[in-house]
């Protein structure tokens, strides 16, 4: 601890010593106390910042494996129909098909995918309808499309 | 100095800390607004692969309405794939090109993806360019019977060669006691291909069926099977059941699992047919009171429109024979009833021979009734075309440019009978076609016959040696192109796939 005055000496010395303690200890307490304040004003607001803060990061991540969902669902939902129109419109089963084996591991263990294979198009092409669902139900992801006899054809 | 640093330090904490966690929050937000982007981007690749596929089912569409309307442009408007709540909605409009040369088809189909179902403004727009050529080889054709199907009743029967049907095949026996008889002789080693597409209603005929097999949904019904069979080769989509199809001596009998395809009916570009015209005379009537004499009336000439009946109908005893001289357009019906030989004229009038077959085009019914004399072929073994361009549409009957119906009038006329043969005779170099409607052979024989339905029954028969002529768009036609003897399978073989960027 410092002191802000010279070196002293004697009992003056003591005595100013006293005074000067009990006077800077008065003091200290005071600015203790105003620290103290400080730090628990600084400590709320603060959890309170960084509670936000890693409210805001969760839901940067949530966001960021909704998007990869999306994509990835999307690209399957898509390689399905191509899938179907490979096989030609004659080899699929008209109505719901579950296709939940078929999805990518990177979606998550609740994500559900159903093909239904829908009313004459045009000629003997069918609309062909996928659907991709995740997070209880609550994501999806649905595109429909045309198999034909093969591929395109109608 | 203590106490002043002390009190210079009052709420560093708190500024540390706001700057610290403003710092953060900034980062945070900047991070959240990358993946809020991202999540958008996502988002719209999923709008954008919904108007591909959009794109891509114009293609298909178009695809399948050239199978039958070869002058086919495309949807100038759009046309609505599907509107729903849960996907939005897609729409596509196509553009069609074809080049004669190369006889390519180039489809331009643009697809449009919707956020909601009553949105007018895409969310995304996609183009897609895709080239096609009607595949498949050109095909033998003794029958070529469009969704109508075929039908065959009492001891009807057709013998060798192949049979093409776009909708279904009924085989009714009505004969008690009917000795054994059969759409494909024994010993043919022929091919029946049923294709199934009969179905619809008067808003979207003839499509796909689509009934529950094995039963009634099955596209070949036999009834009476005692007597009754099929031999040959069998392709017929959907059908299961397989009794009295047999493989006859060269056939496979009955193929399981086996996709027939639709046959393309083949087309006549009447229009060209009717200005090749070069003369116009009044329609006319060979009966009791003019039916004598050795000039015309008896003679249909060549390149000639004939602007109301035509009747061969002598009284009985009396000869009132016919002689087609070339390609003939009849205003009217054509009608032919009692005695008096048809044929085809050996040489055209600069005496060239005629070898191919002339085409009677006929805007009214072909009626052949009570007529006990051949239709013979000329020397050269060429008999003729008729074909009756008749339907419920009375604006298509009158007009040389429809070549086509749309479904409600297709759907109507299709059982309406507008070639009817019932002569005691036969007709086996002679092709009878009705463009919109049944041809019916209750009686006699013909060579071959093609309809939107045909129906052979009684003693009827084709038997003859004559084909279909067919193909597509210029392969009938012009006037005067060989007998082409065949028609074409629909299958259409894509040459090229594009996405078009603006």
């Amino acid at each position: 601890m410092t002191h802000a005055g010279g070196a002293l000496t004697g009992s003056q010395s003591y005595a100013e010593g006293d005074y000067s303690m009990h006077a800077h200890t008065t003091k200290r307490s005071h600015e203790h106390g105003i620290t103290l304040i400080e730090l628990v004003v600084s400590i709320t607001v603060g959890a309170i910042f960084i509670a936000s803060i890693i409210g805001l990061f969760i839901a940067i991540g949530s966001s960021q494996r909704n998007v990869w969902y999306l994509d990835v669902a999307t690209r399957t939902a898509r390689s399905e129909i191509e899938n179907a129109r490979a096989k030609g419109v004659n080899l699929l089963t008209e109505g719901n098909t579950d296709i939940t084996n078929n999805l990518p591991s990177a979606l998550p263990q609740d994500a559900t995918g159903v093909m239904n294979v829908g009313s004459v198009f045009a000629g003997r092409s069918r609309l062909v309808t996928v659907t991709i669902t995740w997070s209880g139900g609550a994501k999806n992801v649905t595109l429909t499309g045309v198999v034909g006899r093969k591929g395109l054809i109608p | 100095m203590k106490r002043l640093s002390i009190e210079n330090q009052r709420g560093y904490a708190l500024v540390f800390i706001l700057v610290i966690s403003s710092a953060f929050l900034m980062i945070g937000l900047s991070i959240a607004s990358v993946v809020a982007a991202r999540y958008e981007s996502s988002k719209r690749n999923t709008y954008v692969e919904s108007a591909i596929l959009a794109a891509d089912a114009g293609v298909t569409d178009t695809l399948n309405v050239l199978l039958t309307q070869q002058n086919f442009t495309g949807y100038d408007t759009n046309k609505q794939m599907y509107a729903d709540v849960d996907k939005g909605k897609a729409e596509y409009s196509t553009e069609v090109t074809y080049d004669e040369t190369s006889e390519l088809y180039t489809i331009t189909s643009t697809g449009y993806a919707y956020r909601t179902p009553s949105a007018t403004t895409p969310v995304n727009t996609k183009t897609v360019e895709v080239t096609a050529s009607l595949g498949g080889q050109s095909i033998p054709a003794r029958v070529a019977a469009g969704p109508g199907g075929l039908v065959v009743n009492g001891d009807g029967a057709i013998g060798g060669e192949n049979i093409w049907v776009n909708g279904k095949v009924q085989i009714n026996s009505g004969m008690v006691g009917s000795t054994t008889w059969t759409i494909l002789g024994p010993n043919a080693d022929t091919t029946l291909s049923v294709a199934n597409k009969g179905c619809g209603d008067s808003t979207n005929y003839p499509i796909k069926c689509t009934g529950p097999r094995p039963g009634s949904g099955e596209p070949i019904q036999i009834v009476n099977t005692g007597n009754n069979g099929i031999y040959g080769t069998v392709c017929a989509t959907d059908q299961v059941t397989n009794t009295n199809i047999f493989p006859g001596l060269g056939g496979q009998g009955f193929l399981y699992n086996c996709d027939a395809p639709e046959v393309i009916m083949p087309q006549y570009d009447r229009q060209e047919l009717y200005d090749s015209m070069t003369q116009t005379l009044p329609g006319f009537a060979c009966d009791r009171y003019n039916h004598e004499g050795a000039t015309p009336p008896y003679i249909l000439r060549a390149n000639t429109i004939y602007s109301g009946n035509v009747t061969y109908a002598p009284p009985t005893f009396q000869n009132c024979g016919g002689v087609i001289e070339g390609n003939v357009y009849i205003r009217g019906d054509l009608n032919f009833s009692g005695i008096g030989g048809i044929v085809v004229a050996d040489n055209d009038s600069n005496g060239n021979p005629i070898t191919k077959p002339p085409i009677v085009a006929v805007e009214g019914k072909i009626n052949i009734a009570n007529h006990w004399s051949n239709f013979a072929p000329n020397s050269h073994g060429v008999g003729a075309i008729f074909i009756s361009f008749n339907s419920t549409s009375t604006a298509c009957n009158t007009n040389p440019s429809c070549n086509s119906l749309p479904s409600n009038h297709l759907y109507n006329s299709v059982n309406v009978p507008t070639v009817t043969f019932a002569a005691d005779s036969t007709a086996v170099s002679y092709v009878f076609y009705s463009y919109f409607g049944t041809v019916r052979v209750t009686n006699g024989t013909v060579g071959a016959v093609s309809g939107q339905r045909i129906e052979i029954a009684s003693n009827g028969g084709l038997l003859g040696g004559g084909f279909l002529t067919g193909g597509i768009n210029k392969d009938s036609f012009p006037v005067g192109d060989a007998f082409g003897g065949k028609v074409r399978a629909a299958i259409w073989n894509i040459v090229n796939y594009r996405q078009v960027f603006p």
